[in-house]
């Protein structure tokens, strides 16, 4: 069906697919198999289903919350091969794409047009499109922009049977119906199989103002934030670097000349018409400097606005090198939250003695506090699992919930009821069984075991 | 006292319950009931699921719909259930009441400089329930995004009275399936939106409104085409015809181009310069007073008449759907979304022919084409729609597990 070479069963081909992003995973699958078109793909899940064995789809396997691992006894459905974009169409600001396109490329594609793809995942040169949609991925401009459910006009689906469905698309009417689009995008592929994605595409931004705010700690700079937001300013990025990923970023290969006595630097970006951006940046500057920061550098050029952005973009592969695993935590909450929520997570790693960076989306109040730690360790990793707890916990105190953009997955599986009550959870599985009555599609991920009676 | 009524009495003691009430879309309730709290509002929905009547729910009663319920049925209004819940301005969220209008949210937001930046017909006496419900699309969508993106959590009772509460009140979550995305526009078929959690914007500094006017519609249609694909992105660009745009001083032309600006004074001057100069031709700068008025006329252009029509298509066929409301015969009023590819049109009667004409039109296109006021006879025209078995199949197996005893809007699809 797909050719023999894209049916991989030996054991040593197979090690590439037993874990992904989630690290302290290792689930090795039964085969994996790689089709190159819907049809291909319809095909393959069409025999699976035959046969009942489940399915797990995979992009370019960076999730980080276990969401491409492949229980027991489960197939794999890769999507690298899927991975040609079918249409660029400028006129009505969309692109056609199959899944398995890596997020970078299409923006490529969409540049010569002044076009592109305002997602942008830090993982946006290594993640599928696919990925995207099953996480409802964000990034650092997601602030301004909105996360991967903004820009998807429309999908092909494989469902668990073969078929193929096509649901939304750009030019049908958006309030016919059910938003299945909606349902879908973010569904983890536990819903079905997306084998080809409609997207919205933005005119770039004709240019880009971006500033780096010094604090003596990282609450200062949150307070920089609530400021920032409260000025009316609407920046693309508000992003947080604490003292401890500072120093990783300036011990490593990246150092991107942070100051490492800093508690915290803040990346505050604008982009739009050039008129307002001096404008923009200087309100924000004076935000800055009101909640204490020491000092506020300006990019003046391309090469500085790199430099500026080099310890944000590098924090976890810097982080990544400090020791030999690094839990990469996310959790959202209300943004003026952000300054007594970072508090008590110092407080937790002190308690734990363990070493947290905290890196993340601040204008959206989406917290990344990323523990170090080292797996061979049974000991310290009991500590990671408690405190990691704990964090959730503060976070759905403070108003918030146990996942921002990285999924559930098999990782957060068991803090589901954190924020939902049990009827919550059953309409979910509910939804489930209406997609896959089976459960044959991406079994064990998202929802939590059930209740025993 | 009705048998519907009688059943509900228990439930909805005293001001709740009244029988009768306005009818919806031509059909006369059983009862209208007006519950105060959630409880009360999930003990209506048990007795129906029990009893096995239909109930409808409402909100502001302003886009009820052509299909008529089946009977027997109550309305359920959400007028009981009012009032902010909690807005903090510095998250930018608002938790309300389903029942609180746009207008009032607009009133509380306005002191803060902030607002929900939506803008279809009749957005005051709109319900924020009602916006959840219908999902509503608006011209501001373009820059904005639509209610869809702006829903952060709402409270919901399912057709057999489970209190569900989906989402929460932070900007980005994805704490399971999104099964708020399920419930925005799903027009009341899956479950009574009782509370509601949006995100909000800064009000911008300021507006104007650029507006280019013409005998005939067909003549905006180029320049229309040139601000959708422009480098900049307009707050929304609507092509109005059979609109009169004397109250903000302008000549009384057949048809106008209205490109909204917004954000911050000098943005909006160089934003406003560099869609001049993309698209080229010249247009009449509106602002202040002026403009806000020019914008709510708009707002709620082409919503009212005896048949209103909602069609859509990509952005660049936005000339054909406007060729084809044009060779409706009589009086049209028509808004044109250019950013979106979408056409609204009003008129005072419309025929089978005419009807199937458009809808064959919006077919040709790939797109859609929805009846969302107009005479019962025009549902039965016969008419093209493509293979959805399988997106139908979905639907009313979604619709099954939040409705089991099927109450909720009997006799329509969502
Ligand atoms: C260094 C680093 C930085 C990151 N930064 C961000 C960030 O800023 N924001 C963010 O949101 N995420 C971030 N991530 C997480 C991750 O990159 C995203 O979740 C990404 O979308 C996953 O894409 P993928 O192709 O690697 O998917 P995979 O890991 O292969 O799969 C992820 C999930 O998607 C499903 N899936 C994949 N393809 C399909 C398909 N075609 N149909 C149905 N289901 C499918 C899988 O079953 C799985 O459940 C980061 C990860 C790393 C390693």
């Amino acid at each position: 069906m797909v050719g023999r070479d894209h049916v991989i069963t030996e054991a040593g081909r197979l090690l590439v697919y037993e874990s992904d992003g989630l690290s302290a995973y290792r689930w090795p699958p039964r085969a994996v198999v790689l089709p190159a078109s819907a049809e291909e793909a319809s095909g393959v899940l069409r025999l699976l289903h035959a046969e009942g064995i489940p399915v797990v789809p995979r992009g370019a396997g960076t999730g980080l919350s276990g969401g491409a691992l492949a229980p027991e006894g489960a197939v794999v459905v890769g999507t690298a091969r899927m991975n040609r974009i079918l249409a660029v169409d400028p006129p009505n600001r969309l692109a056609r794409l199959q899944p398995g396109v890596l997020n970078t490329r299409l923006s490529d594609a969409a540049r010569p047009f002044g076009l592109y793809y305002a997602p942008d995942p830090s993982s946006q040169a290594a993640c599928t499109i696919g990925g995207n949609v099953a996480e409802n991925s964000g990034g650092p401009h997601c602030l301004k922009y909105g996360v991967t459910s903004r820009y998807i006009s429309g999908l092909t689906l494989a469902m668990v049977d073969g078929e193929l469905v096509q649901i939304g698309g750009a030019g049908r009417d958006p309030e016919a119906g059910y938003d299945l689009v909606g349902l879908v995008v973010g569904s983890e592929g536990c819903f079905a199989m997306v084998v080809e994605v409609e997207v919205r595409l933005l005119p770039l931004p004709e240019a880009v103002r971006t500033l780096l705010g010094i604090f003596e700690s990282v609450e200062d700079a949150a307070r920089a934030v609530t400021a920032v937001i409260g000025e009316g300013l609407l920046p693309a990025a508000l992003e947080i670097i604490d003292q401890g990923t500072i120093r990783a970023v300036e011990a490593s290969v990246y150092a991107a000349g942070y100051p490492t006595d800093a508690g915290a630097a803040l990346v505050v970006e604008f982009d739009g018409t050039q008129a307002g951006l001096d404008e923009d940046a200087r309100r924000a500057e004076a935000c800055c400097l009101a909640a204490g920061a020491r000092e506020v550098r300006r990019a003046r050029d391309a090469t500085e606005r790199l430099a500026l952005w080099q310890g944000r973009k590098k924090a976890f592969g810097a982080m990544g090198r400090v020791a030999p695993d690094l839990l990469v935590q996310d959790a959202t909450v209300p943004r003026t939250r952000l300054p007594e929520v970072l508090g008590r997570i110092g407080e937790i790693s002190r308690r734990y003695d363990l070493t947290v960076g905290n890196v993340f989306h601040a204008g959206d109040g989406n917290l990344h506090p990323n523990i170090l730690f080292d797996r061979r360790n049974r000991e310290e990793l009991e500590r990671v699992e408690k405190a990691s707890k704990e964090i959730m916990a503060v976070c759905v105190e403070a108003g918030g919930t146990i996942t921002g953009e990285h999924g559930v997955g098999v990782d957060k599986r068991g803090y589901m009821r954190l924020v939902h009550g049990a009827d919550e959870i059953e309409a979910m599985r509910g939804v489930k069984a209406v997609f896959d009555p089976r459960g044959l599609f991406n079994p064990g991920k998202v929802l939590p075991d059930e209740e025993a009676p | 006292m009705s048998r519907v009524a009688a059943a509900l009495a228990g439930v909805a003691p005293g001001e709740a319950l009244r029988e009768g009430g306005p009818a919806v879309a031509g059909a006369r309730p059983d009862a209208t009931v007006t519950p105060t709290s959630v409880e009360q509002l999930a003990g209506v929905l048990k007795v129906a699921s029990a009893q096995g009547f239909g109930v409808v729910p409402v909100g502001g009663g302003t886009d009820p719909g052509p299909v008529p319920p089946l009977e027997p049925f109550v309305v359920l209004s959400t007028r009981g259930l009012r009032g902010v819940e909690t807005y903090e301005p510095a998250d930018l969220t608002m938790s309300a009441w389903a029942g609180t209008t746009l207008g009032e949210v607009g009133d509380v937001t306005g002191a803060h400089a902030q607002w929900l930046p939506f803008d279809p017909p009749s957005m005051p006496t709109r319900t924020l329930g009602g916006l959840a419900a219908t999902g509503v699309r608006s011209p501001l969508c373009a820059s904005y995004g639509a209610p869809r993106d702006h829903i952060l959590g709402l409270t919901l009772v399912t057709g057999d009275g489970r209190v569900l509460r989906l989402g929460g009140r932070v900007m980005k979550n994805v704490a399971g399936f999104d099964l708020v995305k399920l419930l925005v526009g799903s027009r009341g078929t899956l479950g009574v939106v009782v509370s509601v959690t949006v995100r909000l914007f800064p009000r911008p500094e300021r507006e104007v409104a650029l507006v280019m006017e013409a005998d005939r519609a067909e003549d905006l249609v180029a320049p229309a085409r040139a601000v959708s694909t422009a480098p900049v992105l307009p707050a929304s660009a609507v092509l109005a015809a059979g609109f009169r745009t004397t109250a903000a001083g302008g000549a009384a032309r057949a048809a106008s181009l209205v490109v909204r600006v917004a954000g911050a004074p000098r943005t909006v001057a160089a934003d406003a310069a560099r869609l001049q100069a993309h698209v080229g031709g010249s247009f009449r700068t509106v602002e202040g007073v002026e403009a806000a008025a020019l914008f709510e006329d708009l707002r709620d252009h082409a919503a009212a008449g005896e048949a209103v029509v909602r069609m859509a298509s990509l952005p660049a066929s936005v000339g054909d759907l406007l060729a084809a409301v044009a060779a409706v015969p009589g009086p049209v009023h028509v808004l044109a979304d250019a950013m979106a590819g979408t056409v609204r049109m009003a008129a005072e009667g419309l025929s089978g022919e005419a009807w199937a004409e458009l809808r064959g039109v919006a077919a040709r296109l790939g797109g859609g084409c929805v009846l969302e006021r107009g005479p019962l006879e025009l549902l039965d025209v016969p008419g093209a729609s493509p293979d959805d078995s399988r997106v139908e199949a979905l639907t009313s197996e979604l619709r099954a597990r939040f409705d089991p005893s099927g109450v909720l809007w009997r006799g329509r699809s969502p």
